[in-house]
């Protein structure tokens, strides 16, 4: 039996067959809808057996603020950019997972036999906002009567998790630094990191106070950028490159918009459940995992997603950070892209940002950031306070 | 037909199968903050089942439950975890930075995020007792509602 028969007996549920990425950062100049155009341009560039206009069928996006630019109904504008008009095209809104959400539905048109072949992305335009403005639109995000009514917002939220995860494991503010050092030196490497900045733990750990325990260089910048996948029926992706990258399963959960109403607040239950999902449908265990891109909007996020994602104990992820396992040349390397820290976080743009590095680590295209012999990968994307949660697990074909 | 029409909008059914007795406030978190304007931490209580909602919902989240009444809380519980925010998250808040939130369990058994007041982070301690207490100065602004907060229990409000 050949490597592809073997792989292909669990059916895939799609095959990503080109992807895109704008440089995240701050782009001033450009709209919302040409931050896409740069990723469509590069996801085409990839492809050249790809005919845009014959192949294309549909387009999901992710988009969460109109306000970003003065432009809604994102889905007419992004299809038109891309040249597909006129076309079915919807857009997705699950707040800081909006594209991962775009790929579930799209992934589940495609099962459903609607579609063959679809282009599946997001994009979010944040810096023409004052600071002000932005934490204003970041509250809409909390459960506004009880949350920001009460003084509480996006970072306070997070800070009480971090809060309570200290309380429970004795983790310090220092353990959390050390992780936003890690990936922030491995964002120089990413061309498309536009906040790429290496920083010592010293810089961490004097900078800004936003909510305790969490600091400015703990956190993630406010951003522009667009990303995108072209994402087909398993059997048809060889047509359109010698190396696909096969979408072994998805998992989503959606949790009460309030954090306040949580049972416990070191356990994490929609992430967890994404990826038990995840895991289930791709028929694979965490330590067949290879490499991964987590949702670190704050450094204490990826210490937590370690957990969620069974890569350890729950209470074990500093240590498991510790050992090296997730830094470049460890077990599994987590945010060789630099994650959020370093691309900053395009709200609607994050989700199939992390599946753009993970194509490229999968189909050996990572350049310095390659982690050698990459065959599996898995993102964690999470919206808002721990509510809504997707996790995808991709291989590569061969 | 019109006049069938114009008059279940009179008699304020909603058609959706919810009736709202004129006597009893609507189940809504703009009632809830009317109460607190009234200094009175109110949640919903589901007759069926005993949940008690905070903030209040028309269904009970736990057994679908249309049958709510009102229950008065007494405003104590504990300190499940918090943050000290130096980051005000809308504007109105800019001059109490840096000010303590957190998440409360009250003796009910609801969990109420709120600020608390009167504190500095190293007062703060997981597990400690809280009190409610009450601003009754209306935002000038949309939603025009007041505000409740909390602080240390030994200390009575006025």
């Amino acid at each position: 039996m050949t490597k592809e028969e073997h792989n292909m007996k669990r059916k895939p549920l799609a095959s990503i067959v080109t992807a895109g990425c704008s440089i995240f950062g701050k782009r001033d100049g450009l709209l919302t809808r040409e931050l896409f155009a740069e990723a469509v341009s590069e996801a085409y560039g990839r492809c050249p057996n790809l005919d845009p206009q014959k192949d294309i069928q549909a387009v999901f996006v992710g988009h969460a603020d109109p306000r970003g630019d003065r432009q809604a109904h994102m889905a007419a504008v992004l299809a038109d950019v891309a040249g597909l008009s006129p076309i079915p095209s919807i857009r997705t809104e699950n707040a800081c997972a909006s594209s991962s959400v775009a790929l579930r539905v799209a992934v589940m048109s495609i099962m459903a036999g609607f579609y063959d072949v679809v282009l599946v992305g997001g994009v979010e335009k944040m810096t023409l906002a004052t600071p002000r403005q932005m934490i204003d639109a970041n509250s809409e995000y909390m459960d506004f009567p009880m949350e920001p009514w009460n003084g509480i917002g996006m970072v306070n939220g997070f800070a009480l998790y971090a809060v309570a995860y200290m309380h429970k494991y004795g983790a310090t503010e220092e353990d959390f630094a050390r992780v936003a050092v890690k990936s922030r030196k491995n964002g120089v490497l990413n061309p498309k990191a536009g906040w790429a900045n290496e920083v010592t733990l010293d810089q961490v750990m004097s900078s800004r106070m936003i909510s305790y325990p969490i600091k400015l260089l703990d956190s993630a910048y406010i951003s522009d950028g667009a990303s995108c996948v072209v994402i087909t029926k398993p059997e048809l992706a060889r047509r359109f490159t010698d190396n696909p990258v096969d979408i072994l399963g998805l998992g989503f959960c959606v949790d009460t918009i309030g954090m306040y109403e949580r049972a416990d607040f070191t356990t994490y239950t929609a992430p967890i459940l994404a990826a038990l999902q995840a895991y289930e449908m791709a028929g694979v265990k965490p330590q067949d995992i290879n490499v991964v891109e987590v949702h670190d909007c704050f450094s204490f996020h990826e210490v937590v997603a370690y957990e969620v994602l069974g890569l350890c104990k729950p209470g074990e992820g500093v240590h498991f950070f510790n050992t090296g396992a997730t830094s470049p040349g460890g077990k599994v390397p987590v945010n060789t892209s630099g994650g959020l820290g370093s691309k900053g976080h395009p709200v609607g743009a994050t989700g199939t940002g992390q599946v753009y590095e993970l194509y490229l680590q999968l189909t050996g295209q990572a350049g310095q950031r390659q982690v050698p012999n990459a065959e599996v990968g898995l993102n964690h994307n999470v919206g808002s306070v721990m509510v809504s949660a997707a996790v995808g697990i991709y291989r590569r074909r061969d | 037909m019109l006049e069938v029409l114009w008059s279940l909008q009179l008699s304020g059914s909603t058609g959706g199968g919810i009736e709202v007795s004129e006597k009893t406030p609507p189940f809504t978190i703009d009632q809830f903050y009317k109460f607190v304007a009234e200094r009175k931490l109110m949640g919903a209580r589901c007759c069926k089942c005993n949940n008690v909602m905070v903030p209040p919902r028309m269904l009970c989240n736990k057994c679908y439950s249309q049958d709510i009444e009102w229950t008065e809380l007494r405003g104590k519980g504990r300190l499940l975890t918090y943050t000290e925010c130096h980051q005000p998250i809308m504007a109105e808040y800019k001059s109490m930075v840096p000010y303590i939130i957190g998440v409360v369990k009250l003796e009910e058994g609801p969990q109420i995020p709120t600020m608390m007041r009167n504190l500095k982070r190293e007062d703060v301690q997981i597990g400690m007792e809280l009190i409610i207490d009450f601003d009754t100065k209306p935002s000038p602004e949309w939603p025009f509602w007041t505000h409740y907060f909390f602080i240390r229990s030994h200390i009575t409000p006025p």
